[in-house]
Order: structure tokens, then C-alpha cells, then sequence
């Protein structure tokens, strides 16, 4: 590969790359490597020259964002959406759950009081169940309305 | 690697992902501001195109298509940024040079650090804007020559070109300042 190499193309890629040839481009690389083993004094002057400025560059302090940008750019970032909540959601949950199991026991103990007092006919028996869930006396109820 | 980790973490940014959009900012930060401030010698500014590059990229993720690297595109936007902000300094008024400080500065001089880099940041902003470009993206930032050239949208043989106008330049400034 030295071959391919000439002094002129190797001043020049130490003058773009710098005085380091693992800078240059991978597919010059070894042979710019060889020829700078081959005649190193050749290139002396070039390379002392690049070595400064790549010293000099080199000695450049990174740059570091402040607190107060890092926020401004995550601020400026896009936000998570707030997710969609069903209106049955935005009802209170205990007092709806208490709602139900008291609708539950009511109607767990009509239906008790009623194949307990039940004797009439069909339609008497659903109106002893809608009764005693909604908590009347069912036999007061009865005598009353026999009254 | 990074180009799917980059993709994995701009998908959720977009969704919102505060981790994602952290990843992304500490990552990609750095880089982009230290090329504004190279390009524009003012931090000030600089930061102006460091957020003015991440608002376009939040805008531009819901639908990010991976054709180049998020680094690539984001240091071009940036670029493109500086680009027009030079312009229009040299519109608006007739570009005043950096303030050059005068003393030695070949390396093995007793200079103070910070002097130094001040009048080796002063003399890469006093570059034609392509060559300080290069000189930025490849000799103090860690970008590959491949990527470098992307982000300047040239190719790596325009790239080399650039470098050693810049550095020639570079050295014959500080070298003539010295002999001041």
C-alpha cells in the first residue's frame, strides 16, 4: 500500500487530519502509516506543525449546558397526554358502592320476609318483594291495606 | 447501536417519556451548544440555537422518519441556525471580528489557558463559517469524518478540503498575532 502513498498526498492528510494518522481516512490510513515509518524525517516539519495546532485545539474546554438550559429544553419537550377518564369514573366510588350494598341487603332481606309471608298470588308475592326491599312492613302493610 | 437506542428513546420522547427526553437532552446537548458557541463566539446566542435546534426536534418526532442519524439531523438543524444568525450579523452590521488577543501562542509558551483559548476561540469564530464548521465538528468535537461531512451535507473529500484551509488559516492567524 505504501506505493499508493505519495508525500504530497501525506502532507496533505496531515494538514487536513492532523499530526496523528489515526485521524486520516481508514482507507489511507496504513499506507500513510508506512510511508511515515519509511521517511519519517521528511514529514518533521509538517507534522511538529500539525502537533501544535492539535495541542492547541486540543486544550479547547467542552462547552457545558447550564441548569437552567438543560430545563428549558426538557420543558419545551413534548408532554405526556393526560389520559381520557369515562364519566362513570368521575363518580365517587364508596358512596356508590354503599348505594348498591345497601340495595343488596335491602333486597336479600325483603326476599326473606316475603317467602317467609307469602301467601297469596303471584302478583302478591312481587309486590311483598318490592315492598320489604324497600323496607315496609309487608304484614303491616297487608293488614292496613285489608283495612 | 446508538441509532436504535436513538430510536427507541425518540419514539417514547414523543410520547412524552420524561426519561427518554432526559437521555436525549444530556446526550445530544452538549455537542449542539458547543458547536453554536464555536460558530457564533457567544454563548448567549449559542444557547438560543441550542434550544431554537431542540424545539424543531420535539416538533419533529410524532413523526420522525430514521433516514439520518438523530445527531446528524439535529447538529444540521443547529448549523443551519448558525449559518443564518452569521448572515444576518453580517447584514446588519459590517462583521466585527471577535476582539483578538494579542500575545504568543504556540503551545509550549507560558500563556494563560484561559487567554489562550480565548484568542484560539476568537480566531476559529474569524473563519469563513464552512471552515470553522469542519474544523469544529472534527477536530473538537469526537464526530466520525463520515458524520461530520453529513452534517455538512458534503461530501468527506469537500470535508478534508475545509479542514486544511481552516487549520492553515488557523495557524497563519495565530502565528501572525504572535509576531505582533
Amino acid at each position: 500500500m505504501t506505493n499508493t502513498m505519495t508525500d504530497a498526498r501525506l502532507i496533505a492528510l496531515i494538514e487536513a487530519w492532523g499530526a496523528d494518522a489515526n485521524a486520516f481516512p481508514e482507507t489511507e490510513r496504513a499506507a500513510a502509516k508506512a510511508l511515515l515509518a519509511e521517511a519519517a524525517d521528511r514529514f518533521a516539519d509538517t507534522l511538529q506543525a500539525a502537533r501544535d495546532m492539535d495541542i492547541l485545539l486540543g486544550g479547547m474546554p467542552a462547552v457545558t449546558p447550564s441548569p437552567a438550559l438543560t430545563a428549558a429544553l426538557m420543558d419545551a419537550a413534548p408532554k405526556a397526554s393526560p389520559q381520557r377518564r369515562s364519566w362513570l369514573a368521575a363518580i365517587p366510588r364508596w358512596p356508590t358502592i354503599g348505594a348498591f350494598a345497601s340495595l343488596a341487603i335491602g333486597l336479600a332481606i325483603g326476599l326473606g320476609a316475603a317467602q317467609s309471608g307469602a301467601t297469596g298470588t303471584a302478583d302478591d308475592a312481587v309486590d311483598t318483594l318490592v315492598y320489604a326491599a324497600l323496607g315496609f312492613d309487608v304484614i303491616n302493610y297487608s293488614q292496613e291495606t285489608a283495612q | 447501536m446508538a441509532f436504535s437506542s436513538d430510536l427507541d428513546q425518540i419514539t417514547r420522547a414523543a410520547s412524552g417519556d420524561r426519561q427518554a427526553v432526559s437521555a436525549l437532552v444530556n446526550r445530544y446537548s452538549p455537542g449542539v451548544l458547543a458547536l453554536a458557541t464555536r460558530m457564533l463566539a457567544d454563548r448567549a446566542e449559542a444557547e438560543d440555537v441550542t434550544q431554537e435546534a431542540f424545539i424543531r426536534a420535539w416538533k419533529a418526532l410524532p413523526t420522525w422518519e430514521p433516514r439520518a442519524k438523530f445527531s446528524t439531523w439535529l447538529h444540521r438543524v443547529a448549523l443551519n441556525l448558525c449559518y443564518d444568525r452569521l448572515r444576518k450579523r453580517r447584514d446588519s452590521t459590517m462583521a466585527e471580528l471577535p476582539e483578538r488577543v494579542d500575545m504568543a501562542l504556540r503551545p509550549d509558551d507560558a500563556l494563560d489557558q484561559s487567554e489562550r483559548v480565548q484568542a484560539v476561540e476568537g480566531a476559529i469564530a474569524a473563519l469563513p463559517e464552512r471552515q470553522a464548521a469542519a474544523l469544529t465538528l472534527c477536530a473538537l468535537q469526537d464526530h466520525s469524518q463520515a458524520e461530520a461531512a453529513a452534517i455538512m451535507e458534503i461530501s468527506v473529500e469537500a470535508l478534508e478540503s475545509l479542514l486544511a484551509r481552516a487549520r492553515r488559516t488557523l495557524r497563519t492567524v495565530l502565528m501572525e498575532r504572535s509576531e505582533a
